[in-house]
């Protein structure tokens, strides 16, 4: 069964997993900010992690990234990475993205920015958790920085289990997306949170009736959903 | 690149067209206001890899096929100019194109306010106008009808997608419906308009068969008897706008930031819509959107600090303090947050300004038609420049 029908049926059903066993967030934020209470060097990541990334990320018939970055400026090493993520090699991009907080090279200005890209990174990779710490860091530096991924951040705090901050995410990113008339897919990732995150019933079948909707109206871009359902119901 | 080159054939054609010869010919008004950039516009061609809206198209299909939101969503759609000009009176015409107004409340966009002259917004406009179309003539609105048009404006949801001014039709619509209404929803006019933009005869039109008026226009068939559109274009014709809204009113501390800021985090600004026009003009003067010819070259550290050039060679810094007392980049991010209380206006928030024909103050706010530089934004260029715009 994939999971994009799993997530459909357990939409239809309305299913809720209890609050109270979900995993436990405070320790990664406490723990990871402890370290480092600034903020300002660490970012999450750990060594030994499996090499997921589905190859159906790499565009090749894109090519054409000049017209990408619409204004004629210079890209930055963020800019760049952040390109390599969505038409190159996420792998490749986490890794140089890795390596250029490792080494400074990322300048101080951008690291907040950086942070979110890291997180929005780890959450392809199928680790929310790091995605989260990440995000907050990213938030903590650059207040408003991660205003972009903001359904990035409700989907790792969703996958992670916090599914009141999750809640409180993805109205945000409702609030936020679903005036926008090209931001289909995120109105319905948000959606599709809210329809397993909220209190009232009537409210998760509201969101579960949003998505369909946005589904019905958007025959076109039925493979993004497809993508969106995966995403959201985690690797 | 791309971007440049079309800068700079609208440029060249904009310096071809202000020759005293092509001055009185309506096409060169429109090539030199750069209007084919964004419209479409009889009798001047652009392919769509040349135009603005162009590209912007091409970027939001990509990136939403991708399942993301699309980096950019400002002028991705726009009046076509072939028939959108023909349905609309020639003094509206001739007062929106020398002082454009918030029409559409629901894009964050507005027509770019431009120097057109009044001389050149009548040519524009009649040239426009020159296919209008022949429509029944229909008895003259009616106040008593007013009433009757409400109920049935109500009735068949037109409140969905359109906005009255402030009025609240009591007609709460999910977002994720307009996003499945589309275009039609976000480009739906504000329609406390109606009596400035049309006339009587092409309103009753529109309201019956909006495809005999303007066959790819987005409004769907309406199936209304005759005298139900015209108790509605009535309504529409004496409909009190409701209780004008407040203007926004921002936070726009420039107090200097306490960190050090570089110009690689300024340029990130300007790369965001400045940098559009004001890049890599390479010491050439160009003129473009019918404005003085100029050259500011925003994408490096030395063009910013040269400044404005004009054809002569005279140079007008940016960041020296002008009259007011103020670096003139400032000046122009914050006079486009004066403007945007104005021409910026989000559903059911409208200041019910009335249609005016007053040649925007100079110089205009920057970016031209955009929503405002973010506060913030302003204030760090603001602080990069007190602290000697270094590198």
């Amino acid at each position: 069964m994939s999971r994009s029908l799993a997530l459909a049926i357990v939409l239809a059903l309305g299913f809720v997993a209890p609050e109270a066993g979900a995993q436990s967030l405070d320790g990664v934020q406490v723990a990871a900010l402890d370290e480092d209470p600034s903020g300002e060097q660490a970012f999450a990541d750990e060594e030994g992690y499996e090499d997921e990334y589905d190859e159906d990320y790499a565009d090749e018939d894109y090519a054409d990234e000049e017209m990408e970055y619409c204004g004629g400026g210079e890209m930055s090493l963020v800019d760049e990475i952040w390109d390599e993520m969505e038409y190159g090699d996420p792998a490749s991009a986490h890794d140089t993205l890795v390596d250029a907080l490792q080494t400074g090279d990322v300048d101080p200005w951008e690291r907040g920015r950086a942070l979110s890209l890291l997180a929005e990174l780890q959450l392809r990779r199928g680790e929310p958790g790091r995605a989260i710490v990440n995000f907050q860091r990213a938030e903590h530096i650059s207040p408003g920085v991660t205003d972009m991924s903001r359904v990035a951040r409700a989907t790792a705090l969703y996958q992670w289990g916090e599914r009141r901050q999750a809640r409180v995410a993805a109205r945000t990113a409702h609030e936020e997306l679903c005036s926008d008339q090209y931001a289909v897919a995120g109105c319905y990732a948000a959606n599709l949170i809210l329809a397993e995150t909220e209190r009232a019933p009537g409210e998760r079948l509201a969101a579960a009736d949003a998505a369909a909707t946005l589904r019905r109206a958007n025959p076109d871009l039925a493979n993004a959903l497809d993508e969106v359902d995966v995403q959201v119901a985690g690797s | 690149m791309r971007q440049l080159l079309v800068l700079a054939a609208l440029a060249g054609a904009s310096l071809f067209a202000a020759s005293p010869g092509a001055a009185q010919d309506a096409r060169g008004a429109l090539r030199r206001y750069g209007c084919a950039s964004c419209h479409r516009v009889p009798g001047v061609r652009v392919s769509r890899g040349q135009s603005c809206t162009g590209c912007h198209e091409a970027l939001v299909d990509r990136q939403r096929a991708r399942g993301r939101a699309p980096s950019i969503r400002h002028y991705v759609h726009v009046p076509d100019l072939s028939v959108a000009g023909a349905r609309l009176r020639e003094d509206y015409l001739v007062s929106f194109l020398q002082d454009p107004h918030d029409v559409r409340p629901r894009l964050e966009e507005t027509m770019p306010r431009l120097p057109v002259t009044e001389a050149d917004a009548r040519l524009i406009a009649r040239w426009l106008r020159r296919d209008a179309p022949t429509v029944r003539t229909s008895p003259a609105p009616d106040r008593n009808n007013a009433a009757a048009g409400r109920a049935l404006f109500a009735r068949y949801g037109c409140a969905t997608c359109h906005e009255l001014g402030n009025v609240d039709f009591e007609r709460a619509v999910p977002p994720e419906v307009l996003m499945g209404l589309g275009r039609a929803a976000y480009e739906a006019p504000n329609l406390r308009f109606v009596a400035d933009r049309l006339d009587p005869d092409v309103a009753l039109a529109w309201i019956e068969n909006p495809r005999a008026v303007s066959p790819n226009t987005q409004m769907p068939e309406t199936n209304l008897s005759r005298t139900e559109a015209i108790l509605i274009r009535d309504y529409l014709f004496f409909a009190d706008a409701g209780v004008a809204a407040a203007p926004p009113t921002p936070n726009l501390d420039l107090t200097p930031l306490s960190r050090r800021v570089s110009f690689r985090e300024v340029r990130r600004v300007f790369d965001s819509s400045c940098i559009h026009c004001h890049a890599h003009t390479d010491g050439e003067s160009a003129s473009a959107l019918g404005f003085e010819p100029s050259s500011l070259d925003l994408s490096s550290l030395e063009g910013v600090r040269t400044g404005v050039v004009l054809p002569d060679g005279t140079r007008r810094s940016i960041l020296e303090p002008g009259d007011d007392g103020v670096a003139p980049l400032i000046s122009r991010l914050l006079r486009r947050h004066t403007e945007a209380a104005r021409d910026v206006r989000a559903p059911r928030q409208d200041g019910l300004a009335p249609v005016t024909r007053t040649r925007p103050e100079a110089p205009v706010g920057m970016p031209l038609g955009l929503p405002p530089v973010d506060a913030t934004d302003i204030r760090l260029i603001a602080t990069w420049i007190a602290q000697g715009a270094e590198g």
